[in-house]
């Protein structure tokens, strides 16, 4: 046979052709990878960029010393707001962290098939409602009914604001450790039951440490994700700059004020403004970044 | 002559202290060893020993794995394949290349066979028809699927599926074809096919057969090169024709293995 | 011998009882959570959605009329945003997964993608305000809206893609090696045939979270709720709808129940869209 001969005798062959899309789909490629990578470089440079008159004439210090929050009047003490954030984030973690854990181990050891699918379903239908449908729901659902229980008489408070984000926060908690839960080798568990441990024991003195890095990638996780998050707690939270004295207190978070804010603002306002999200930015991109390292260790 | 070559023998694969490494395992150490033409060779050894590595060396399959270095000359039909002026496409033209586990492409039947033909320069639509019946039927299948070109290659079964990769390949028009254990995931009745096939082979490809299995070397081969891990790396203890290896062992080691005492 | 390994407190059968009695309970939680929000939604919501609900444009700022050019706006938003994602996405899923699967360069380029996918979505508001909107001059438009959302799901389809593109097992790249096949042959009729769709459920995936975002709108595409003439006009994305109009309109809960059921149905649409193709990459892979 002669027709592979004749195909690799000119120049301009097919396979010399083909080498070249190759070459030209690879360079595509790659130029996508590096404009995809270098966006977040790109990002923290321009909130760095913005922010740079802030920190510069107010200084970081003047951020947490400032006794009020009035940027219009040059007094920029967002203390209150840092302490709220951190005051929901927490709560909402520690709400949540039991729950979901309980809901992965229900998953795996509990649950009888069928029921494991429709939950998983589930949380994934919770994990896929929008931010705003959970501020809506709070705002009609929950708020009223804390409202009666307020001694200040309405519900716009730090409790709505940890309840409403925990729901939030719950399925990616959930799915994270189940996922982790998944990948503990079948053997261990098989040993831990022909030791003759019941199941409560084999699921949580021996897969749930087996699994602790999805355990604490969820928490991770869920913790960066209830720092970042805007609108529910927006809608929920009422806003009023102060530190949380009580857990029906009206409070304003980091998010919040930015989205409240950036309409109006200008100068240095705006630029106080987006300093508190270079801090949202670092601080949930690392927790983030580690919770993903965590996780692919673990499967 | 060639190292190792058999006296009278012409060569039609050189391998000349040929060394394979992944990163810091060495696979295989100075290999030397000329394949005959138009003649089966089978590599034999136990697992480790590097058969595969040294199998994936001839067509410079190795490229494809990460942190490989191959040392050592490897010459087809006297031709150096490890410098930068061979072109490994047309190098794998030449130097077919069948799989452990039967591996069709999801696709049709027809188009297993006619995607590689068309990336290499065959356009026209009889010529492509004549090599797919030709193929089909050296590999038996064309009695099998002939009336469903179309079928889904992956919904044959496991022995099909093994043919229809070695019509593929053949389509190609190769002269070496390399089998790295190719009946090692099938039953005995596609074994007995595949073996019947090769057998018919024989005289117009060089074939090099990759197989754990004795008997099988035994009942196919001409020539025979028994590989061996020493020190963690693989190493060629002995080659010769197949009778010699078998009947007549040099290697204490190999006269060990071909009795079935160790391996 | 009995004696020495008498049962410790924690294993009595109360014990196991209540552990049981516990996870059910968080299942049982989480799924009335789940119930309750979706039944408010719909019970609120129901009475709203009509055809003429869906198609007129809002009036009375949003207390009355429909949501018509907010679901164009929507549409447009979208568009741009997953137009040009897509390409750079899976450019760089295809780079991830088939050209440098465990070099150093793209270990770099996954930790970056990784770190993007961290941003909280506010922050990707501030980044699309100062740079598309101001730097780029686009100011409050469709276009700017779009592009930060683009930006905001590349991380997650590069992800999904790049799984999607793993999952093709690797005998068929050395079975087409073996052939002499090309690299973008092989890429084009072994590999994407087979992984086609993961990339379509990580497209979907990505529109969804694209349709869910608000905050990363607010100050990049805007609130005008009038019908968008070009992608330079700003336009009113479904979720801020929502949003504006619970929290600055009096009087405008009921038509935002409408909204958040819209909301809530396309994405239920897409879901289940979703689902359905991963389960034939699936049964595709296995």
């Amino acid at each position: 046979m002669i027709w592979w001969k004749r195909s690799s005798s000119s120049l301009l062959s097919v396979r010399g052709c083909r080498r070249f899309v190759d070459r030209l789909l690879g360079g595509a490629g790659l130029l996508s990878a590096l404009l995809g990578a270098s966006l977040v470089i790109w990002m923290l440079g321009f909130v760095l960029v913005e922010s740079w008159p802030a920190l510069q004439q107010i200084g970081p210090l003047r951020f947490l010393t400032d006794t009020a929050w009035y940027p219009t009047l040059g007094r920029f003490g967002m203390w209150p707001m840092v302490v709220a954030t951190v005051v929901v984030t927490i709560g909402s973690v520690v709400v949540t962290t039991p729950v979901a854990l309980g809901s992965a181990v229900y998953l795996r050891f509990y649950a009888p098939p069928v029921l494991a699918g429709l939950y998983r379903r589930v949380l994934w239908v919770l994990a896929g409602v929008p931010s705003v449908v959970y501020g809506w729901w709070g705002i009609t659902a929950l708020v009223p009914m804390i409202g009666r229980f307020s001694p200040f008489g309405f519900g716009h408070s730090l409790l709505a604001g940890v309840l409403v984000l925990s729901i939030m926060t719950l399925p990616l908690a959930a799915l994270t450790v189940d996922t982790a839960l998944g990948a503990v080798p079948r053997d261990y568990l098989a040993a831990a039951a022909a030791l003759g441990l019941g199941r409560r024991a084999v699921a949580w003195q021996v897969a749930v440490p087996l699994a602790w890095r999805g355990v604490l990638a969820g928490v991770l996780l869920q913790t960066a994700r209830a720092i970042g998050e805007t609108m529910a707690v927006l809608m929920v939270c009422g806003n009023v700059v102060q530190l949380p004295v009580s857990l029906f207190a009206p409070v304003r978070l980091l998010t919040a004020n930015i989205a409240l804010e950036m309409g109006y603002a200008t100068q240095l306002h705006r630029s106080a403004l987006f300093v508190s999200g270079l801090w949202l930015l670092v601080l949930a991109a690392v927790l983030v970044w580690a919770a993903q390292r965590l996780e692919r260790e673990c499967t | 002559m060639s190292p190792d070559a058999p006296p009278g023998i012409r060569v039609a694969i050189e391998l000349e202290r040929l060394t394979v490494r992944y990163g810091p395992v060495v696979a295989v150490r100075d290999v030397s060893l000329a394949i005959p033409p138009c003649r089966i060779t089978a590599v034999v050894g136990p697992s480790g020993s590097g058969k595969s590595s040294l199998l994936a060396a001839i067509n410079r399959l190795v490229d494809l794995v990460p942190g490989a270095v191959v040392s050592g000359r490897v010459r087809i039909a006297g031709q150096e394949i490890y410098n930068g002026l061979t072109d490994v496409d047309e190098l794998r033209r030449r130097v077919a290349m069948v799989f452990q586990r039967p591996n069709p492409f999801p696709m049709s039947v027809r188009r297993n066979i006619t995607l590689a033909l068309r990336e290499h320069g065959v356009r026209r639509r009889e010529l492509l028809e004549a090599i797919v019946h030709r193929v089909l039927h050296d590999v038996g299948l064309w009695e099998e699927v002939g009336g469903r070109l179309d079928y889904p290659a992956h919904k044959l079964s496991g022995g099909q599926q093994q043919r229809l990769c070695i019509a593929r390949a053949m389509a190609l028009d190769p002269e070496v074809l390399l089998l790295d254990e190719p009946c090692s995931a099938l039953d005995p009745l596609s074994t007995a096919k595949i073996e019947e096939l090769l057998r018919r082979f024989r005289e117009r490809y060089t074939v090099v057969l990759v197989t754990h299995n004795l008997a099988q070397a035994r009942r196919l081969a001409d020539y025979v090169a028994v590989l061996w891990q020493i020190e963690g790396e693989g190493r060629l203890l002995e080659f010769g024709p197949a009778s010699d290896v078998f009947e007549n062992p040099q290697h204490e080691l190999t006269r060990a293995y071909v009795t079935g005492l160790t391996g | 011998m009995n004696g020495r390994l008498s049962k410790g407190w924690w294993m009595s059968a109360g014990w196991d009882t209540a552990g049981t009695a516990f996870v059910w309970g968080c299942a049982l939680a989480a799924t009335l959570a789940l119930a309750w929000l979706i039944g408010g939604v719909l019970s609120a919501g129901a009475g709203v959605i009509s055809w003429e609900f869906l198609t007129s444009e809002p009036s009375d700022a949003g207390r009355a009329g429909g949501i018509g050019t907010i679901l164009v706006a929507t549409c447009w938003i979208l568009a741009v945003a997953s137009m040009t994602s897509l390409p750079v996405g899976i450019g760089a899923a295809v780079w991830l997964a088939e050209c440098n699967r465990d070099g150093q360069l793209g270990r770099w380029v996954r930790g970056a993608v990784d770190l993007l996918a961290g941003v909280p979505s506010i922050v990707f508001g501030l980044f699309g305000n100062a740079f598309f909107c101001q730097f780029l001059g686009l100011g409050y438009s469709i276009l700017s809206g779009g592009l930060t959302l683009a930006v905001m799901i590349l991380p997650l389809l590069v992800r999904v893609s790049e799984q999607g593109l793993r999952a093709v097992p690797d005998q068929y790249r050395m079975a087409a090696a073996a052939l002499g096949l090309s690299r973008t042959t092989t890429f084009l009729h072994v590999v994407l045939p087979q992984a086609v769709p993961a990339l379509l459920a990580g497209f979907l995936l990505a529109t969804a979270r694209a349709l869910s975002e608000t905050a990363a709108l607010i100050f990049t595409s805007g609130y005008v709720a009038r019908m968008p003439r070009s992608l330079f006009d700003s336009g009113r994305a479904i979720s801020v709808h929502v949003y504006d109009l619970v929290m600055h309109v009096p009087g405008g809960e009921r038509r935002a129940a409408g909204a958040a059921l819209v909301l809530v149905l396309l994405l239920l649409a897409i879901h289940s869209l979703t689902n359905l193709f991963a389960r034939q990459w699936l049964s595709h892979v296995t």
